[in-house]
């Protein structure tokens, strides 16, 4: 490939190789993408199928831009607009200490960013702190679709193999195919708290059945009456009745009582009570932003 | 009329159905098959929140039920009846996106818009396409794909098709990779390349089909999120109340267009959507286009009434030789709806 000099290995996504190059006409730095492709694979992964056609629709300030695709029959190269990093290194360079207006930027642009996502027929279905990219002038940009899809009206079942287990919302850790939007909104809100402890991830869960308790831990136990239909997911296992002893305040104490009150809207067991981007960027956490950011 | 030996023939169709029955592999089962209708359709759809769904509604005419007080004032100021504030409560239904959704897809469906092409193609003809197109839907069938994956794959060719002379020993190629794509894209489970190859009898290699998808992609510039004519008719007939028949009957007609090249360069996903629903309601004397459906499909009746009555010639005048749209629409688990007669075009 000589349009671009690759310069530094980043990091792996999904699925293939990341690298920082140069546009060698326009000295312009990009991230690239690499997937090798074998003759005895299956051609182009569903994956990277998935993120290149999604990213050619969704064109947004707090998504990753794509500009171009190069494609062989050996590898297949994405090439994207260059980040400095991503919020987990951001948190790894928070020393602990973050500044709340930076919270409330932040989760304004990743909250924006899905709404775009969300109300153009996607689900990002893997957010979580790496796969949010920061620039210089503190923009927030959602990246890594791989394992995004475009839904329909209505959904159908979709894969239950999704989100990164800390990030995964409890219908979905219970099986459940039949999911929306707010499978997304789950993630937002642990990234959220995530973000106002700089870097203290919510959940930090072992495994699936980990993950439940401290979710049920610091939430209660959902029954039937706080989410009807809950016995009937597919991997339905009952769970000790936990009560909410642990206020919001002492897990997220640096958050203001308005970010508390949107947190706790996201960060609702039941799917279908958790609040959509759509609103959450209506809430009144937000009312104080810079307007700098708000545009 | 067999394209060549390995081309789209009828000999290859029988042919890859026993294949299918012998290697075991995803037979027709009438339950599964109804199954999958009913997690598809409008009553009675399967929910794993337990929510209850509104009940089959009538087709008697359109119940302006409004959903609440406030909904109820609403509908009063509005003369349409707001479908998403009455699906509120059903959260697969996307209430808060749906209207947002659909305005993007008329905006979005405008650049997927098929240009005429078989003048520019040296080779193949309607009825090459036509075949071909009937294969894809046996296909669709027997490895259980969705139907969005047919409509997208048989709008992949189309467009390829617009940008590429293909000739007759190929088509069968591109079809097949079309829908390869297409299932990359849309299905939780697409099929492995080692089945389409498969399915088209060891025609082409695995070499081909790899050259084949990078062509295709490249073509199209990866730009296949292209907003289906189906997914339309889906909204057009939830925002009626149409009962899963009636939608089912639309369905029928819908997909008889994909083999028709005419429907396929001359309209709008969504005009055809709406056509074919229009047709299903005259065609079961049920109901009339109301401002409802103005509203959401933002067609007219009188819009879309000179293409009704071409749909009204489509299936008063069936293609003998290929069927199959036709038999599987005429299976019980389709309600038969295949059978319903055409209108007399006097009452078009």
């Amino acid at each position: 490939m000589q349009k671009y000099e690759k310069l530094e290995k980043i990091g792996e996504g999904t699925y293939g190789t990341v690298f920082k190059a140069k546009n060698k006409e326009t000295q312009e730095i990009v991230a690239l993408k690499r997937v090798r492709l074998d003759d005895d694979d299956e051609g182009v992964p569903s994956s990277a199928l998935r993120e290149i056609c999604l990213l050619k629709e969704l064109k947004h300030k707090n998504i990753v831009r794509l500009h171009d695709v190069l494609h062989s029959d050996r590898k297949l190269t994405l090439v994207f607009e260059y980040c400095d990093q991503d919020l987990k290194k951001y948190f790894d360079s928070c020393n602990g200490e973050i500044d709340p207006d930076v919270v409330k930027s932040f989760m304004y642009q990743l909250l924006r960013g899905l709404e775009f996502c969300h109300s153009h027929n996607v689900l990002h279905r893997d957010l979580k702190p790496q796969n949010l990219l920061i620039n210089k002038n503190g923009e927030l940009k959602l990246a890594d679709f791989g394992l995004a899809r475009a839904f329909g009206i209505p959904v159908r079942c979709y894969s239950a193999e999704v989100v990164t287990l800390w990030y995964r919302p409890p219908d979905v850790l219970f099986g459940a195919k039949l999911y929306t939007t707010s499978i997304d909104m789950w993630s937002a809100g642990c990234i959220f708290a995530e973000l106002a402890n700089a870097g203290r991830p919510l959940f930090p869960g072992n495994d699936v059945d980990d993950q439940l308790k401290r979710i049920f831990k610091l939430l209660g136990t959902p029954i039937e009456d706080t989410w009807p239909g809950i016995t009937k997911l597919p991997e339905y296992r009952p769970y000790p009745i936990y009560q909410v002893t642990t206020p919001l305040v002492s897990v997220v104490p640096k958050l203001s009582v308005k970010g508390r009150d949107l947190l706790q809207r996201l960060l609702v067991c039941n799917p279908v009570l958790r609040m959509s981007a759509e609103e959450s960027l209506q809430h009144i956490y937000f009312a104080d932003l810079n307007p700098a950011i708000k545009n | 009329m067999p394209l060549t030996r390995r081309g789209v023939s009828s000999n290859l169709t029988t042919l890859s159905n026993e294949q299918f029955a012998q290697n075991g592999k995803k037979q027709r089962k009438n339950n599964q098959l109804k199954q999958k209708i009913h997690n598809d359709g409008l009553p009675n759809q399967s929910s794993r929140n337990g929510k209850r769904r509104s009940s089959s509604p009538s087709e008697n005419g359109p119940k302006k039920r409004a959903f609440g007080d406030i909904t109820n004032m609403d509908s009063e100021r509005l003369d349409y009846i707001d479908i998403d504030a009455e699906n509120r409560l059903d959260p697969n239904l996307l209430p808060e996106y749906a209207s947002q959704i659909f305005d993007y897809y008329k905006e979005r469906e405008i650049l997927f818009k098929v240009d005429p092409y078989l003048d520019n193609q040296t080779d193949i003809t309607k009825n090459m396409r036509a075949i071909l197109v009937d294969w894809l839907v046996e296909v669709q069938e027997n490895f259980e794909l969705n139907h969005e994956t047919l409509y997208l794959a048989v709008k992949i060719v189309d467009r390829y098709l617009m940008k590429k002379d293909v000739g007759r020993e190929v088509l069968q190629l591109v079809g097949a990779t079309a829908l390869f794509i297409a299932c990359k894209f849309d299905e939780r489970c697409p099929p492995v390349l080692d089945d389409f190859i498969f399915i088209c009898d060891d025609a082409y290699r695995r070499t081909e089909f790899l050259a084949m998808e990078r062509t295709i992609l490249k073509t199209l510039n990866f730009d296949v999120g292209v907003p289906l004519s189906y997914r339309f008719l889906r909204r057009f007939a939830k925002c009626s109340k149409a009962t899963m028949e009636t939608l089912t009957l639309a369905r029928y007609i819908l997909e008889l267009t994909l083999q028709d090249y005419d429907f396929c360069v001359n309209y709008k996903e969504s005009h055809l959507a709406a056509a074919t629903l229009l047709l299903a309601f005259k065609m079961k004397r049920i109901m009339e286009w109301d401002s409802t459906l103005e509203h959401y499909s933002g067609y007219k009746s009188q819009d879309i009434l000179p293409c009704v009555k071409k749909l009204n010639a489509l299936i008063s005048n069936p293609n003998k030789q290929l069927a199959t749209v036709r038999t599987k629409y005429s299976h019980r688990v389709f309600f038969e709806v295949a059978k319903i007669p055409s209108l007399d075009m006097l009452e078009l």
